[in-house]
């Protein structure tokens, strides 16, 4: 005899009992293996996504407003041993006229047969007239292979919109294509260089074709490249390669004979050349002589006035006779136009460039110097910069300036000088006074003029672009494969979330543990005393008593822990079908971690143990006297009087409570429309695939649009928003996204309307004015606001840290979070003010979000008249509320898995109920046994029996509903507010009927006892 | 002596509000004294809610006094921390309740060797596991020591209860109407039993009880009442 045959013998004497025991453990590890893994499954899922989305790309130059040659690539491959692959990037709107179905914001990828070595399954590269489409795109435009789209593809320009004088932005380029494959989540259907796990509408055609039809034959902007066979490439190692291999032409330079030999210009297809562009050809070239040309909309005297004419500004080297600051210098042609002569005042006015191509007409007087000839410098017609609409019209009138041209003021002999000359100067200043003029955020130079001879061009070249550094070009590789594995790596935490989602089966699970274990114990009491009478101390029992439940509790945690497999499959199930909404993915699968397993059994078996523990201590607390009597404590209260059944009563009163409240406490879409609500007071939040360049406000911008005759905008005030692409913070990505999308807000005008409300604040900004903080533009770093869920989550930051970005010149620039919203519809994006933004990022171009304010009435009018207005620019204009209820549709997710998944906790607690209840009658089995030895029959004491604990059922499930009904009560006079009735019902249903199944169940068990056993007992 | 008890005081606290009245103590023994002689036998005898449970209790440090002195072998015990406690219920103290407690999930052998297993030792549990059967044959079980209690009749039953309690050789065997729950033929042979196998042993036997053929064959009875013992002569 030893203790071990003792424990064996009492596991298998007792092996229903601790059966029952082991199923509780089996629940509560099964619950938190299960929870555990869904962490593990999420993570993995979007690591694999990773790998999904980037195939064999480690590193890649992403798009931006920059274009290159599509041959640098191959220049980076040969000398850097990568395979580095060329892409036109931009996106667009899908339509399948057969099936009517249409898309908007779709990706259009230009890739070419490099493109397919990226990847280790076998993909398809569209020829002319192709295309491949991923699923989703697939599925969601309903077309197969052979099946005819078309596409209309937002043009990607060399220069902004946003610079003086360039076109307001080509139409849309159609492609009608053939679908030729569709291209699944492992054959580049998935490709992005984005840390998003909702999958992209990829839409692959032929990189020539694209390149061709907008015009930028050659040309790419993104490179993707492998790592090195050796895996020890890095991005700065690329960045430096890139230097050493890319051209004039990679940066947006151009050199150009001009008439005289060894006379050369450089120019810039951006119209403007950038201040290190102009700097870095001032170190290059010592000798080369800086120009600004720029149209002016009149030059007048006074009295007589010559419209549209280029003035060009530049130095004496240039210029034999050098302008004073106010001084001009006017060719014949002009003179005998204006019949001005030397010493005449002339006005000069000129368009300048505000936000959204805004124009503002400024004007600068100049004395008249001389009169030069109309060929006083050399090749003068090529000092007119190369405007994409003007250097090719055939006319005055053709021309496409992107300012307001009046066709009227153009005179027979403007039209003449033009068909002669045409964009040569009529008029010269100084440099220093042009570029006080004219200097924009894109420069203030249009030309460098030099000589030298052809022979030196190529090492002139090489000595221009040793200057200047691609990254100030937007020409920098980032290790996307890198920054898409950490942010995979460490997102949201599903583990942790699904173990408080999950908080009432595990409570249910320990619960009945405890009680069943309570339960066993007690029916061991005499047992134990028995054991204290002989001489085992109260330790010994409890470390014997102890032994058991560990063996138990340890069989129960291995069962549990692999149980927790099937667990975290249906969890994952739940996750991509019907809770697909809080992860925005149908694509997450198991990941099985020895580690998780082992952590799950772990804690499962310390609470187990725990909470036997605790039951058995207080058992073995009775005097050893008592525990030889198997002493209970007999009590003559029933019903709720009796402490233990008022405790169940709470308990089943607070789980049910809990449960409703929360999973019923849904946000509706219209609750919120004030200005501090999370709209902003704003009406409409419309986003659209193609850029709106013009303020929509102006009459101007509304022409561009033909909104100007629409009554129903009529009161209709645009609130555009410009915006930087970046990974997606709000709660619909699952990833740690670092570097999310910044967004320019109008900080003044949210100031003066005080709108959202903010969470938390930095203690430097004014609570009376938080916006103002994002206008003081004296500050190091940018200031910037996101919503505090997103800091918190998305970014995994604090009120105070700082995110990097690099501005458009390639410098980097801290935006530091001064501050965070309550729930917005601004949730995924940082928003800094948007003068910051110009100055940060002047190539962007026109806004493709805008909130929309006018009468609320006519909100859905609004609407619809917008998308029908702007369908072509793949215009979506949603009720701000119901773009911020898209938002809370996640949290709304995550309450009715809170609430399915508690109602399972406690439809389990009310096995806890029949044990209490079956405790009680255990103890009242005397007081059932008399009644039956004076008659009664055993139905109706049953009957009697049931219907008493059916009152503490009723009054439980009753009170917690009831309470909940009464919380809840001020949600039902939202508008738009949805009480999940069904949920609920089918929750209390199954609660009420298992919790009725088992008060009969332990109402029966204890009929079933011989009388004279009981009597006896007693 | 073997054993004393002193000035037994042993009150309870009793809840009566239910009839709208305070606490109240209830005292069941009154200042109480006993000497129990070396391998004596004593009956106590009394109505039902006496005490008599009680007083074997106290004097099996299954309970604690509310005041007054235990002596064992000398030794004033009421003093004892609680962890002190098992170790002289083990080696000097043997208990029959009424209703015999066998583990039903053990042998009878097994059953006897319980109280040896605390301490521990190999050899001393082989030893007692020689000596259970050969009790086990003296109380005319020997064929069953295989078997479980389910499977022997109660009487059967108290008398392993009988060797249990004698497996360590207690000075002091101290039984709770060891004959409640048997017949009178089992009862008979239990009084017996107890009474030889004490004198055999040499132990003291205290025996609370109703039946008075058991009472008649212990050296002194005494009846409690009222809290306090009279010696029946």
């Amino acid at each position: 005899m030893n203790y071990w045959r003792l424990i064996s013998r009492n596991l298998a004497y007792y092996r229903r009992p601790y059966l029952a025991v082991l199923a509780g453990v089996v629940v509560s590890t099964a619950v938190l293996t299960g929870a555990l893994m869904v962490g593990d499954s999420v993570r993995y899922s979007l690591e694999r996504m990773t790998d999904q989305r980037l195939g064999k790309t480690r590193v890649a130059v992403v798009p931006g407003e920059r274009l290159f040659r599509q041959m640098l690539a191959a220049d980076i491959s040969r000398n850097a041993g990568v395979i580095a692959v060329p892409i036109l990037k931009t996106n667009g709107i899908a339509v399948c006229e057969e099936k009517g179905t249409r898309i908007n914001r779709v990706e259009i990828i230009g890739v070419s047969d490099p493109f397919k070595e990226l990847w280790e399954e076998r993909i398809l590269i569209p020829g002319e007239n192709e295309v491949v489409l991923s699923q989703n795109a697939a599925a969601r435009l309903m077309v197969s292979v052979n099946d005819e789209v078309l596409i209309r593809i937002t043009p990607v320009e060399k220069a902004s919109p946003n610079a003086p004088f360039v076109p307001d932005r080509a139409d849309p380029v159609a492609l009608r294509l053939r679908v030729i494959a569709i291209a699944g989540d492992d054959n580049g259907g998935r490709f992005s260089l984005k840390s998003e796990q909702s999958a992209p509408l990829n839409f692959f055609v032929n990189l020539h074709q694209l390149s061709a039809r907008l015009k930028l034959a050659g040309m790419a902007n993104a490179i993707l490249a492998t790592g090195n066979n050796e895996g020890t490439l890095t991005p700065a190692e690329l960045d430096s390669l890139t230097g050493q291999n890319w051209q004039m032409a990679d940066a947006g330079l151009k050199i150009s004979a001009l008439d005289q030999p060894d006379t050369w210009d450089v120019t810039s297809g951006r119209i403007f050349l950038s201040p290190e562009q102009s700097r870095a050809i001032a170190a290059a070239i010592p000798n080369a002589t800086q120009v600004l040309t720029y149209m002016v909309n009149s030059i007048s005297d006074g009295v007589l006035s010559t419209p549209y004419s280029f003035v060009t500004a530049a130095d004496s080297s240039m210029l034999h006779l050098q302008p004073g600051p106010r001084e001009i210098l006017i060719n014949r042609w002009l003179a005998g136009d204006l019949d001005a002569v030397p010493g005449d005042m002339v006005n000069l006015t000129y368009w300048v460039m505000g936000p959204m191509r805004s124009l503002k007409e400024e004007s600068a007087r100049f004395f008249v110097k001389a009169i030069v000839p109309v060929d006083a410098v050399s090749s003068g017609r090529r000092l007119m910069p190369d405007f994409p609409g003007m250097s090719g019209a055939g006319n005055c009138r053709d021309w496409e300036t992107g300012s307001p041209v009046d066709l009227s003021r153009i005179r027979k002999q403007d039209e003449d000088y033009w068909k002669d000359y045409r964009g040569t100067p009529k008029a010269f200043i100084s440099l220093n006074t042009g570029q006080k003029l004219w200097a924009n955020a894109f420069g203030n130079v249009t030309a460098f003029r030099f000589r030298a001879a052809g022979t030196e061009l190529p090492k002139l070249s090489r000595a221009v672009m040793h200057q200047l550094h691609p990254l100030q070009n937007g020409l920098v590789f980032r290790p996307v494969y890198e920054e898409g594995r950490a942010a995979a790596g460490h997102p949201t935490d599903f583990g942790q979330l699904f173990l408080g989602l999950s908080f009432f089966i595990l409570a249910a699970a320990l619960l009945l543990t405890a009680l069943l274990f309570s339960l066993h114990i007690s029916g061991r009491i005499s047992e134990a005393g028995v054991l204290a009478a002989t001489g085992f101390s109260r330790s010994l029992i409890y470390r014997l008593l102890m032994g058991e439940a560990l063996l138990v509790a340890l069989a129960g945690t291995i069962l549990g822990a692999l149980s927790g497999i099937p667990c975290n499959a249906l969890l994952l199930a739940g996750l991509n079908t019907l809770w697909s909404g809080a992860v925005q993915t149908s694509s997450l699968v198991a990941c099985i971690r020895m580690p998780t397993l082992v952590t799950g059994a772990l804690a499962g078996l310390i609470t187990a143990i725990l909470v036997m523990m605790l039951a058995l201590r207080r058992k073995l607390r009775l005097p050893i006297a008592l525990l030889v009597k198997g002493a209970h404590q007999p009590s003559r209260k029933t019903g709720l009087h009796r402490p233990r059944n008022i405790a169940a009563v709470a308990l089943l009163a607070l789980g049910t409570f809990a449960v409703v409240v929360t999973g019923a406490n849904r946000k509706g879409e219209n609750s919120e429309t004030g200005r501090s609500s999370g709209t902003g007071g704003f009406l409409l939040w419309a986003e659209s695939t193609l850029p709106v360049l013009k303020d929509l406000n102006s009459v101007e911008g509304k022409k561009s649009l033909s909104l100007e005759d629409e009554p129903v905008l009529k009161g209709v005030t645009f609130i555009p928003l410009q915006r930087l692409e970046g990974d997606d913070a709000s709660c619909l990505n699952l990833n740690r996204v670092s570097d999310p999308p910044l967004l320019a807000v109008p900080a003044t005008l949210f100031d003066s309307l005080g709108s959202f409300t903010f969470n938390a604040l930095a203690r430097d900004v004014d609570p009376a004015h938080p916006w103002r903080t994002l206008t003081q533009n004296d500050t190091p770093v940018v200031n910037g606001f996101a919503d505090m869920t997103v800091i918190t989550w998305g970014l995994q930051k604090q009120i105070g840290d700082t995110l990097r970005y690099t501005d458009e010149r390639g410098n980097k620039v801290l935006v530091r979070l001064a501050g965070g919203l309550d729930n917005s519809l601004f949730q995924g994006n940082v928003l800094i003010s948007d003068v910051r933004f110009r100055q940060l990022f002047p190539s962007v171009a026109g806004s493709r979000l805008m909130l929309v304010e006018g009468p609320a009435p006519k909100r859905d009018s609004i609407a619809s008249r917008l998308e029908a207005l702007l369908r072509d620019y793949g215009m979506l204009a949603v009720p701000a509320a119901e773009k911020l209820a898209s938002f809370n549709a996640v949290e709304n997710t995550y309450l009715t898995v809170f609430m399915m998944l508690g109602g399972l906790g406690m439809i389990i607690g009310t096995i806890g109920l029949g044990i209490i209840l079956w405790r009680n009658t255990r103890e009242r089995m005397a007081e059932f046994a008399l009644l039956r030895a004076l008659g009664h029959p055993k139905r109706r004491i049953m009957r009697r029996l049931v219907r008493e604990y059916l009152h503490i059922l009723m009054a439980g499930t009753g009170l917690g509903f009831g309470g909940a009904l009464l919380v809840l009560l001020p949600n039902f006079f939202i508008p738009g507010y949805h009480f999940p009735f069904v949920w609920v019902s089918a929750i209390l249903l199954l609660i009420l009927g298992s919790g009725f199944a088992w008060i009969w169940a332990a109402a029966e068990k204890s009929m079933r006892r011989e009388i004279v056993t009981d009597l006896r007992e007693e | 002596m073997l054993a004393e008890l002193k000035d037994i005081y042993k009150s309870y606290e009793t809840n009566s509000r239910l009839q709208g009245e305070d606490r109240q103590r209830s005292l069941v023994l009154d200042g109480l004294s006993l000497q129990i002689p070396v391998a004596g036998s004593i009956a106590i005898v009394g109505p039902s809610g006496s005490g008599k449970s009680t007083l074997l209790n106290i004097l099996g440090t299954l309970d604690r006094p509310t005041s007054g002195a235990v002596i064992l072998n000398g030794k004033n015990i009421s003093d004892l921390a609680e962890d002190e406690l098992p170790t002289i219920r083990n080696s000097f103290i043997g208990f029959v309740f009424q209703l015999h407690h066998l583990l039903p999930q053990l042998t009878l052998l097994e059953n006897v060797l319980l109280p040896v297993l605390p301490q521990n030792n190999k050899l001393v549990m082989k030893q007692a596991t020689e000596r259970a059967i050969g009790l086990l044959e003296r109380v005319g079980l020997k064929e069953h020591l295989t078997r479980h209690p389910y499977q022997l009749s109660v009487g059967e039953c108290q008398r392993t209860a009988l060797v249990r309690a004698l497996i360590n050789r207690p000075k002091l065997l101290l039984a709770d109407e060891p004959t409640g729950s048997l017949d009178a033929n089992n009862a008979t042979l239990l009084g017996e039993l107890m009474s030889s196998l004490g004198k055999e042993q040499e132990s003291a036997v205290v025996v609370v009880t109703h039946a008075s053929e058991l009472a008649a064959r212990m050296d002194e009875t005494y009846r409690l009442t009222g809290g306090k013992l009279n010696r029946i002569p």
